[in-house]
């Protein structure tokens, strides 16, 4: 099972407060020399706020830090996923989160270091994020008992390719085939790199579009692009459609690793086929926990 | 061989007035980048006068927020009293700027009553 990283593996457990009264002057003087960027305030032992550089920045020398602090921060659970932390994060447009552990503050999540962190789970080449960016948001669908389908592409005789033109070629195309995949994908829908020449698409199933249509879709925008070198593209799509009547059970981790699973099968009996897509069905209720 | 002659002198000049109490009329107007800002204010006020003012925060491009002396309010309805001051406030402020204004009220009441 994928390992989804959570705000307790990368928040600040070591942090400053700072009080209410004090100027702004002092504590942009005081960010400077400890390299912090954000830290909770205080007003006579109380949580009142907290402040970033950034507001420090926008703020009048003079003022107190009162008078430049955000007030009601946002407090995030320790074990809460990343994914979910930047979502927050978008959401509210704020800087920094404080973090809650076993009932009390126990650190502080600036935005930049989520971002950092974040910046490993997106695939260098191509931009697109890793594979556990799908984990993450099939997993919260499934929790909150929506349906799901998975698309997984692979682009066909990829090898060839790379042996054929060389790898710089072979990047390229990858470089491509991912823009395109970005490009047409629906917005409420989730696409990630899985892995070599390897795609996976989640996709809501209230959409208008389902996961046939959109295979059929992209596959077909691929296969009419002009790629470098003149060189003739296509992928293979397997997919799972969730349609299912009865509530699931417990672990949507493993739900996911199923129908991640079956989809990938589904797009190597494609390729096997010479077909573009190969629809996977559940065969039981069973099969799929 | 001259000698010059140096003399220094200061000129002393004060003049007094009367420490207004609080130092500040019936209206203060906050710019968005005062170098006071409404909470600072607040407090200053708090401790001169305790609870004699009223810091409304108002949604303005320039203004951040108002300070009013809480008896205005007693007159006239803090929404129209508002209204009023960033209306005329807003004509005359920047962001940097801190302005105190003086705020008469006259409520003219005439009533017929039967004999």
């Amino acid at each position: 099972m994928i390992n989804i990283k959570r705000v307790a593996n990368i928040y600040h457990k070591e942090f400053y407060a700072v009080d209410v009264l004090d100027g702004v002057s002092k504590i942009k003087s005081f960010f400077l020399e400890t390299e912090n960027s954000c830290c909770p305030v205080m007003d006579d032992g109380k949580l009142v706020g907290v402040i970033t550089y950034k507001d420090l920045l926008r703020t009048h020398p003079n003022r107190i830090v009162a008078d430049a602090m955000r007030c009601e921060p946002v407090t995030v659970p320790a074990e809460m996923p990343l994914w979910q932390a930047k979502e927050l994060f978008e959401e509210t447009g704020l800087d920094v989160f404080l973090v809650e552990e076993e009932g009390r503050i126990s650190g502080i999540l600036p935005r930049n270091l989520l971002e950092i962190q974040l910046g490993s789970h997106i695939d260098l080449l191509t931009g697109l994020y890793k594979s556990d960016y799908i984990y993450y948001h099939g997993v919260r669908l499934l929790e909150n008992e929506q349906e799901i389908s998975i698309v997984f592409f692979d682009i066909n005789k990829f090898g060839v390719i790379d042996k054929t033109y060389g790898h710089t070629v072979g990047d390229i195309i990858l470089r491509e085939v991912s823009k395109l995949l970005k490009e047409n994908t629906p917005s409420e829908a989730f696409l990630c790199r899985f892995g070599g020449d390897e795609f996976a698409v989640l996709l809501p199933t209230h959409l208008d579009e389902g996961a046939a249509a959109l295979a059929y879709r992209l596959a077909d925008t691929i296969s009419q692009h002009s790629f470098v070198s003149g060189i003739k593209v296509s992928i293979s799509a397997g997919a799972i459609e969730g349609r299912r009547h009865e509530k699931r059970a417990d672990d949507p981790w493993n739900t996911m690793d199923q129908l991640i699973n079956i989809a990938s099968l589904g797009s190597t009996e494609a390729k096997k086929s010479n077909a573009t897509l190969f629809m996977a069905e559940i065969q039981a209720a069973s099969e799929i926990a | 061989m001259s000698i010059m002659k140096e003399s220094k002198k200061a000129e002393i000049q004060m003049h007094l007035t009367e420490f207004e109490m609080p130092p500040m009329q019936d209206v203060v107007i906050v710019g968005r980048n005062a170098p006071i800002g409404p909470e600072a204010l607040k407090r200053m006020v708090d401790v001169l006068s305790p609870n004699q003012y009223k810091i409304i925060k108002v949604d303005h491009p320039v203004i951040e927020a108002i300070v009013v002396r809480n008896a205005l309010m007693n007159m006239i309805p803090e929404g129209k009293l508002s209204e009023f001051i960033l209306e005329e406030g807003g004509k005359i402020v920047d962001e940097s700027t801190i302005i105190k204004a003086h705020v008469n009220i006259t409520v003219h009441v005439s009533k017929s009553i039967d004999l």
